[in-house]
């Protein structure tokens, strides 16, 4: 069963497997790094619950839960996602 | 300037990479501020003198051209499309591409999207400082060769200026491989320039990309040199870049494992973590950012901003006024120049002038926050609240700023970077209650409802939030409509900002307000004194009511009756807070006795006129900056149309449910 990123628990890292939704938004998370088979460590949620904070290739990025699940993940263990950062 | 060579430079890059720094370096004082035709998107030009190869001492101007800041070329909005059409359409001579040293990865997207485009190109590594703190260590030459492109380190920061000592002592250290990096980057420029575009266009060099790169991997849409029409904006829709992009990707990596090694450790990854355990804290966060805004508030517009604005008062409306009254008078002028000069100009244009420290207050502290990454942080946290009625989290500053002053509140707006967005928060950001309102909520709430001050004024601060908030889910149902727009926002580390970059920040923002919105407030303060004091047949009167504006009000009055308040002087008082609002409470005074005005207004029609008051058309003012960002007479006449019948339908409502009340209390 795949999992979308806003499944994903706060200080857990996973690896974008595929992006859905619209082409508008598909394409800007393309621009800004999120692709197949990035690293993405999901920081922290907002006080208010969204939207979440990222930490993908070397810098951070906030995005909405809504977005969020368009982008679906595979979990990394722990250990393999601490290597890669 | 005399007819010599001359180039053009562009200088693209990411946001939060430096590039205003460095533009400020490359041009000093030599700048022009504008806006890209057509948008609210600020251009800034700029020159600097270079050294004719040709003719020993000769100069050659280089002119600089600060494209916005982009992650990318695909079109996603206005930014990348300007940046695009200006490569294509000027083809610049050169581009400088300047990259964020600390985050190369999604830096060198924008860069491998540039050398598409097919100008010579030089990559200026900045934030070198940091990269050495960091313990990383670049291979430029090896980088160089697989970018097909220059790259030169520099720290924008570097040098010998004030505001490089500034920087030392806000923690900056100098940076080996970047000494002396912003001359090399000139005198490579230099070189490139100067050797002409021809032999780019030859596709001999290494440093073009034209002829070699484009064969080899010009696949996917949207990279070929051709200029976007806006129209692909809403079209993007039905592009796909996803090969494209996970490709440009893949080979970044493979530049960067082959010529970077990276440290240990991120110094400013580790320091922004720091502080947003407490700025962006689950139970913090949003507390702190409340008391930073009050406080900014409390500083701008509380007891320092009005010190301020009171010594300008006392000196321009008192002494300079007083002075030159008495130097008409003794000089024998008519009492109309008097007039024109004494209460028409220096008191519109001091009319300005008074608000300009609390401007300048407020635009030091925002600025600040804006530098320094933190109103990012602001987005950050307040996103959820503005996402349930349709906008993002950066229409949150401009609404707040709202209750100050509406002016920087709609200038404040340019944040936004959706334009539905932006224009919806220009719509609704005058309904929150500014400060010049509170003199006549005062009076009349003291006047009518002594009993319940706290109640009644509360419940008109609450009225505008709910006028603002319901009217943006309306104008994004039925004007703006459009798919909600993705918020994908970069959080950038904390920086101290350049001292030299700021100020001008500063600077350009209070510039833009004189400028603009006082030519506008200096031509209506002579057109109201006039309609004022003057009768149709340009005679002075001394009874207002019979005055242009008198009559004027007696022809609108009867449209008020619906809301209880059909006195020609009521109307009179909401013409006159077309000029400023404060300028209602001297009206009353003026046309009112005490017992007059106590009896013209029943508690309901007090109210109601209260609640037209606080959302109606705002003051010139604010409706000169919001023509200027909504760039089109047409729209912001339609803003004060909107405005003035929310205003409408809300005083009639409020008004009717009092006489109801009133039957049954």
């Amino acid at each position: 069963m795949t999992k979308t990123l806003n499944e994903v628990k706060p200080g857990r890292t996973c690896k974008v497997v595929n992006i859905g939704g619209t082409n508008i938004l598909k394409n800007r998370l393309l621009c800004m790094g999120v692709t197949p088979g990035t690293i993405i460590e999901v920081v922290k949620a907002a006080p208010l619950g969204d939207p979440l904070e990222l930490k993908i290739r070397r810098y951070n990025l906030a995005l909405r839960k809504s977005e969020a699940s368009d982008i679906f993940i595979e979990d990394v263990s722990e250990s393999e996602g601490a290597s890669e950062s | 300037m005399t007819e010599q060579a001359k180039y053009t430079v562009a200088l693209a890059g990411n946001p939060n990479s430096g590039k205003t720094t460095l533009f400020n370096r490359l041009t000093k004082s030599n700048q022009r501020v504008g806006n890209w035709p057509g948008v609210t998107i600020e251009k800034k030009v700029g020159s600097y003198a270079m050294e004719s190869p040709n003719a020993a001492g000769a100069k050659v101007t280089v002119h600089v051209v600060d494209l916005p800041g982009i992650y990318s070329l695909t079109p996603y909005s206005e930014e990348e499309i300007i940046a695009r059409n200006f490569i294509v359409d000027e083809n610049p001579d050169l581009i400088i591409n300047i990259i964020d040293g600390t985050n190369l990865e999604r830096n060198l997207y924008l860069t491998f999207q540039l050398k598409k485009l097919g100008c010579p190109m030089i990559a200026a590594l900045n934030m070198m400082d940091e990269v050495e703190q960091n313990n990383t260590e670049i291979d430029f030459e090896k980088m160089a060769g697989m970018l097909g492109i220059p790259v030169i380190p520099i720290s924008a920061l570097e040098g010998k200026s004030l505001s490089a000592k500034a920087a030392k002592l806000a923690g900056y250290r100098s940076s080996k491989a970047a000494e002396g990096g912003v001359e090399r980057l000139i005198s490579k420029a230099g070189e490139i320039l100067n050797r002409g575009r021809e032999c780019f266009d030859d596709g001999g060099d290494v440093y073009t990309s034209r002829r070699t790169e484009e064969t080899e991997e010009d696949r996917g849409e949207g990279v070929e040199k051709k200029k976007f029409d806006p129209a692909l904006l809403k079209k993007a829709e039905t592009i796909d870049y996803d090969a494209h992009s996970a490709e440009i990707y893949e080979r970044i990596e493979k530049i960067i494992s082959a010529s970077v090694h990276e440290g240990e450790r991120s110094v400013q990854q580790e320091r922004t973590k720091k502080i947003d355990a407490v700025l962006t804290n689950k139970w913090l966060g949003l507390p702190i950012f409340l008391v930073l805004m009050l406080a900014v508030f409390q500083i701008s517009f509380g007891a320092a901003g009005s010190f301020f604005s009171g010594l300008i008062d006392a000196g321009f409306n008192g002494l300079l006024a007083g002075f030159i009254e008495s130097r008409f008078a003794s000089a024998g002028a008519s009492a109309w120049m008097t007039g024109l000069v004494v209460h028409g100009v220096i008191a519109g244009v001091g009319g300005i002038l008074v608000f300009i420290p609390q401007l300048v207050l407020l635009f030091t502290f925002l600025t600040l926050l804006e530098d320094t990454g933190y109103m990012a942080r602001a987005a950050f946290l307040m996103d959820r609240i503005f996402y349930k009625f349709g906008l993002s989290g950066k229409s949150f500053i401009p609404m707040l700023l709202g209750f100050g002053c509406s002016v920087p509140a709609v200038m404040a707006a340019r944040a936004v970077d959706n334009e539905a967005d932006r224009k919806v928060t220009i719509f609704i950001t005058p309904f929150m209650s500014c400060g010049a309102r509170l003199p006549i909520y005062v009076l009349f709430i003291g006047t009518f409802f002594a009993a319940h001050q706290g109640l009644i004024m509360l419940s008109l601060y609450v009225l505008g939030i709910i006028a603002a908030v319901v009217s943006a889910w309306l104008l994004k149902k039925t004007v703006f409509q459009g798919p909600q727009c993705p918020f994908i926002m970069e959080l950038p580390p904390y920086r101290f900002p350049d001292l030299y970059t700021y100020l001008r920040h500063v600077w350009e923002k209070t510039r833009g307000f004189i400028i603009r919105a006082g030519t506008i407030i200096f031509v209506m303060s002579i057109v109201i004194w006039f309609v004022q004091g003057y009768d149709f047949s340009l005679t002075a009167v001394d009874d207002t009511s019979q005055s242009i504006l008198g009559l004027f009000g007696t022809v609108i009055a009867p449209f008020f009756a619906p809301l209880g308040f059909g006195d020609w002087r009521a109307a009179v008082t909401l013409l006159t807070g077309f000029i400023t609002k404060e300028a209602m409470v001297s009206t009353i005074n003026i046309l009112f006795t005490e017992a007059e005005f106590e009896a013209l207004f029943t508690l309901p029609a007090a109210y109601a006129f209260t609640v037209f008051t606080l959302l109606y058309l705002p003051c010139v003012a604010a409706f000169s900056a919001i023509r200027r960002e909504l760039g089109s007479w047409k729209w912001a006449l339609a803003a004060a149309a909107y405005q003035t019948a929310a205003a409408y339908a809300a005083a009639f409502l409020v008004y009717r449910l009092g006489l109801l009340l009133l039957l049954y209390l």
